[in-house]
C-alpha cells in the first residue's frame, strides 16, 4: 500500500507577477493567464495650444490558452471632427489654373469628445526560453481596427485615428530586477473619405479621400522592480519604474479631391519618422490592481499628432474564476 | 495561481522567492500531477522540477517496471535501487515537468521507455 504525502514543485519565474514586465506603453511576450480576464482603463492627455486634447479607452483582455490573448478596446477621444478641416485644402492660381493642395490646418481647435470605435489586439507567445531568475520570450501579435476620424496626418494610429491593420514581434527579456523589451511592428491603415457640400449650404459636394501612410514602429522598454527588495507575501505592493522608446516612420499620404490626387508638401502629411521617451512609474496592489502614469516627449523629430509633454494614466485589474479558494 | 482552484489540494506553501512550492492534499483524494503541471502552465510559468513524496510499504522495482496506483501507472526510469520503503521522493519526468536543459538529459531514456507498454492506463516516468 503505498499514499500520496505531498509535492514540491518549483517553477520558473523571476518573479510572480512578472512585475516589471509590464510595461505601461508596450505589450511584452508574455501573456494574460489562461481564463484570466483582464480589464484596463487607460487615457492619454495633451494641450494642443490652449485645447486640451483627451483620449480615454476601456480595453478588455482574456487569456484563451497561456500562449494566446485577446484584447478588444474601445476608444473616445476629442482629436477629430466629424469632418476633416475646412482649411485642409487651399488652393492658387498658376496662370490659368487653380492648384488645389492639402495645407497645415490650424491647430487648437476644439472637437467635442466622440466615440472612435473599436481595435482588435492579439498575442501569441511561440517561443519560451525560461530559466531561474531570468527569461526569453518572443510573441507575435496582429492588431485591426475599424477606427474611421477625420485624421489629417499621414501617420496612422489604429486605437484611435485609423482604421486598418499591423502586426509585428516582440521579444522580451528579463532577468532577476530588469526586463527588456524590444516590440517591432507594421501598421498597413484604411482610407478615409467624406463627401461634403462644396461650401456652405452649396448643393454641389465634393469628395476628399486621404490614403494614410503605411508605417514601421520600433519600440524599446525597459522595467525596473523598484520594490519590494524580498517577498514575504502576495499583498505587498511593488513599485516598478519603467522607460519607454517608442519610435515610428511612416510614409507620404496620397490626399485625392473628386478623384485627383494632390500634391502633399505640408509636414504634417509627407512621410517623417520620430522616437519619443516615456519615462514612467507603476504601483501593483496585491499582485493584481496596476496603477500606472507616464510622461512622454520627443526626442528625434516629432510626430505631428499630438503635443508635447503627452501624459498616460491607466488602471488595470485582472479576474480571475469566481470559484477561487483563497 | 489557479493550483488552489484545484479540489484536490489541501494548501500550499510557497517561498515568493525561489518560487518553490509545496503542495499539500486532501487526504483520500484522486490527485492528478498533469493538473497540477497545467496550472502553473497555465499562469504563464514553466515548472523547472515537480517531485512528489509517497509513502511506501514495501514496492520492488527496476528501471522500466510499471505499477498502478491510484487509476494511473508509473514507470521507473534510471532506478538502481531495488526496493521502496517509507517516504521516498519521485520525481516526474516528460515535456511538462522538467525545464528543457533537464528534459534533454533524459531524452534518451525517455525515449526507450515510451516504447516499453505499461497497460492501457495514462502513465508517468518517475524517476528517484
Amino acid at each position: 500500500m503505498k499514499s500520496f504525502v505531498g509535492i514540491i514543485l518549483f517553477f520558473f519565474s523571476v518573479h510572480l507577477t512578472k512585475a516589471q514586465e509590464l510595461f505601461i506603453h508596450n505589450e511584452s511576450a508574455s501573456n494574460i493567464p489562461k481564463g484570466v480576464l483582464g480589464i484596463r482603463l487607460f487615457g492619454n492627455s495633451f494641450n494642443e495650444i490652449d485645447v486640451r486634447r483627451n483620449m480615454f479607452a476601456l480595453r478588455w483582455m482574456y487569456g484563451v490558452t497561456p500562449k494566446l490573448s485577446f484584447y478588444l478596446t474601445t476608444t473616445f477621444s476629442n482629436h477629430h471632427g466629424a469632418n476633416l478641416p475646412s482649411d485642409l485644402i487651399t488652393h492658387r492660381h498658376s496662370g490659368s489654373q487653380t492648384i488645389y493642395y492639402p495645407q497645415q490646418t490650424q491647430k487648437g481647435v476644439t472637437y467635442p469628445l466622440s466615440f472612435n470605435g473599436f481595435h482588435l489586439y492579439t498575442k501569441y507567445r511561440f517561443l519560451t526560453f525560461d530559466d531561474a531568475n531570468e527569461h526569453l520570450r518572443i510573441a507575435a501579435f496582429g492588431q485591426w481596427s475599424n477606427v474611421s476620424n477625420a485624421h489629417d496626418e499621414a501617420e496612422p494610429n489604429l486605437l484611435d485615428d485609423t482604421k486598418g491593420y499591423g502586426g509585428g514581434l516582440i521579444v522580451t527579456y528579463l532577468i532577476k530586477r530588469f526586463a527588456v523589451s524590444l516590440t517591432t511592428g507594421f501598421t498597413s491603415p484604411g482610407d478615409y473619405s467624406e463627401r461634403v457640400p462644396l461650401f456652405s449650404g452649396s448643393a454641389v459636394t465634393t469628395n476628399t479621400t486621404i490614403e494614410y501612410g503605411r508605417s514601421f514602429e520600433y519600440n524599446l522598454s525597459f522595467g525596473y522592480l523598484l520594490y519590494p527588495k524580498k517577498y514575504i507575501s502576495y499583498e505587498q505592493t511593488n513599485w516598478n519604474v519603467y522607460l519607454e522608446l517608442n519610435g515610428k516612420s511612416y510614409e507620404t499620404a496620397v490626399v485625392s479631391q473628386d478623384g485627383s490626387n494632390l500634391e502633399v508638401q505640408t509636414e504634417g502629411l509627407t512621410n517623417g519618422y520620430y522616437v519619443e521617451i516615456h519615462p514612467g512609474i507603476q504601483k501593483v496592489i496585491s499582485s493584481n490592481l496596476r496603477i500606472d502614469l507616464s510622461a512622454g516627449t520627443n526626442i528625434l523629430n516629432t510626430s505631428y499628432t499630438r503635443f508635447y509633454p503627452i501624459f498616460m494614466v491607466s488602471i488595470q485589474r485582472y479576474f480571475y474564476s469566481l470559484k477561487r479558494l483563497k | 495561481m489557479s493550483l488552489v482552484k484545484l479540489d484536490f489540494i489541501d494548501r500550499v506553501e510557497m517561498d515568493l522567492n525561489s518560487n518553490r512550492s509545496e503542495i499539500f492534499f486532501n487526504e483520500g483524494m484522486y490527485v492528478s500531477i498533469d493538473k497540477v503541471a497545467q496550472a502553473v502552465i497555465d499562469a504563464g510559468f514553466s515548472v523547472a522540477y515537480l517531485n512528489a513524496l509517497f509513502d511506501f510499504k514495501e514496492q520492488a522495482i527496476a528501471t522500466n517496471t510499471c505499477w498502478n496506483y491510484a487509476y494511473e501507472t508509473y514507470q521507473f526510469l534510471d532506478v538502481s535501487q531495488p526496493q521502496l520503503k517509507g517516504e521516498t521522493v519521485l520525481k516526474f519526468i516528460d515535456t511538462n515537468f522538467l525545464s528543457r536543459s533537464e528534459l534533454k538529459k533524459w531524452k534518451a531514456q525517455l525515449s526507450a521507455a515510451k516504447n516499453k507498454d505499461c497497460g492501457q492506463n495514462e502513465y508517468y516516468f518517475v524517476t528517484l
